[in-house]
């Protein structure tokens, strides 16, 4: 393994979090190539190409490292969405944003559902409660400009972006009866763009019940 | 390892059947304890009391064995949401009803989730559209009570009911309560995370959801 030179001695500050990020960029293509969770510090050193002991010098452990990627991809995730919204957007225009942007970043919804199991291996440490704080942050500014821009009752903005994430988070792992027919000897593209279709549609159609819903309030 | 006598030879259909019932109690006993990932038929032959080869007698595989607990768990959770529903019920009474009936069935939640990714590409295509033919049959009969009882427009019993799946189903991956010392956290963010608890979030989405389905009042 070569030991990139580079690494070796961060000097500011600055330097220090291009190094932070570099790490993280390479930990999220590690995600989004295996689609799962257990990738550990060594893949991500080598993908890197330090050694784990240098990955330590940024992270403490792996719960910090993971905690810090979801984050990130949480944080792309809602500033791309917002990005795409504009004043006037229609109810449908929105709910395709929204899950559009989700098909774009998998990163988030990847992450999701493991990231509980580490918040409870890392109890009381502070670079959790930190991460809290900064997803806490990103997400009630998201949810109040949604808000504004869809002219919703005060709060409203909050419950529409938990129920949309919720609902988008649920509707990946879906039923898919077509999917069974397409199982038979089709390629991996097919099936996968089968499923992303599906996945689609299932939570176009809820999300079309949840404005609905919002309207009426 | 003691392995149990009463397990060698089981004779007639309803034995058997018994059997399987008493391997998916210890399986669904497991899952909860152990989560998918670490779900191992060892440790869940240990928990019966039988070799590994008498459970495969019974589920060709892990994934079968999974496959059978999820429509299980997905039966009873139905069958307990179909007794639930009642005439004039508000929408209210029906979302909790639904939430328990969730909640009292944890088994589904949890293999839905590894369905789609793994358990779907390790079994059989046939036992695959068995399973779905029969949930397919099951969940349609419960969402055409439920258009019944609320006096919805057919069709719309299952899209509401589709929708309340996800939505549950999403926000269990986000159910931060259990392992958060609200007293840790800053006034503003304690009451964040409280209002995150797995049945205030269900309760705040199902409400629109049923709006949107129905445009009647929730209470």
């Amino acid at each position: 393994m070569n030991i990139r030179e580079d690494f070796l001695r961060p000097r500011t500050e600055r330097e220090n979090a291009v190094r932070r990020t570099t790490i993280l960029e390479a930990a999220e293509a590690l995600l989004l190539e295996s689609h799962n969770q257990r990738f550990s510090i060594s893949n991500v050193a080598k993908r890197v190409g330090v050694s784990q002991s240098t990955i330590f010098l940024h992270f403490r452990n792996r719960e910090e490292l993971l905690t810090s990627l979801y984050t990130r991809v949480g944080q792309n995730f809602f500033t791309t969405f917002l990005s795409r919204l504009h004043e006037g957007i229609s109810d449908e225009a929105f709910c395709e944003a929204f899950i559009d942007t989700a098909l774009e970043f998998p990163g988030f919804r990847i992450m999701r559902p493991m990231i509980m199991r580490v918040v409870e291996e890392s109890l009381n440490q502070d670079y959790i409660n930190e991460a809290i704080k900064e997803i806490f942050r990103y997400r009630t500014s998201t949810a109040d400009q949604v808000e504004e821009l869809l002219h919703l009752k005060p709060g409203q903005g909050r419950r529409l972006m938990k129920a949309l994430v919720n609902l988008m988070c649920g509707s990946i792992q879906a039923d898919i009866k077509r999917l069974l027919a397409m199982d038979d000897g089709q390629s991996e593209e097919v099936t996968s763009a089968i499923r992303s279709f599906d996945f689609r549609a299932s939570f176009l159609d809820g999300a079309h019940l949840l404005m609905t819903g919002i309207r009426n309030i | 390892m003691a392995i149990r006598e009463d397990f060698r030879r089981a004779r007639s259909e309803s034995e058997k059947e018994a059997r399987r019932n008493e391997i998916l109690d210890a399986a669904e006993a497991l899952l909860l304890e152990s989560g998918n990932e670490r779900f191992a038929i060892a440790a869940l032959a240990d928990n019966v009391g039988v070799s590994k080869s008498t459970i495969f007698l019974y589920f060709a595989n892990k994934e079968e064995l999974l496959l059978a607990l999820y429509e299980r768990a997905f039966i009873r959770t139905f069958t307990q949401l179909g007794e639930r529903l009642e005439p004039g019920m508000s929408g209210r009474a029906f979302c909790e009803a639904f939430i328990d009936s969730l909640v009292d069935h944890p088994a589904m939640l949890i293999l839905r989730a590894y369905l789609a990714q793994t358990i779907e590409r390790n079994v059989a295509l046939e036992s695959l559209v068995s399973t779905k033919t029969r949930l397919f049959e099951h969940g349609s009969a419960i969402s055409e009570k439920l258009e019944r009882v609320m006096e919805l427009e057919p069709g719309w019993g299952v899209r509401m009911l589709m929708a309340l799946v996800n939505l549950t189903s999403g926000a269990v991956q986000a159910d931060s309560l259990p392992y958060i010392d609200a007293d840790m956290l800053p006034e503003e963010l304690a009451d964040f995370m409280h209002t995150a608890s797995f049945r205030n979030i269900v309760l705040s989405g199902a409400e629109l959801i049923f709006r949107g389905a129905t445009g009647r009042p929730f209470d």
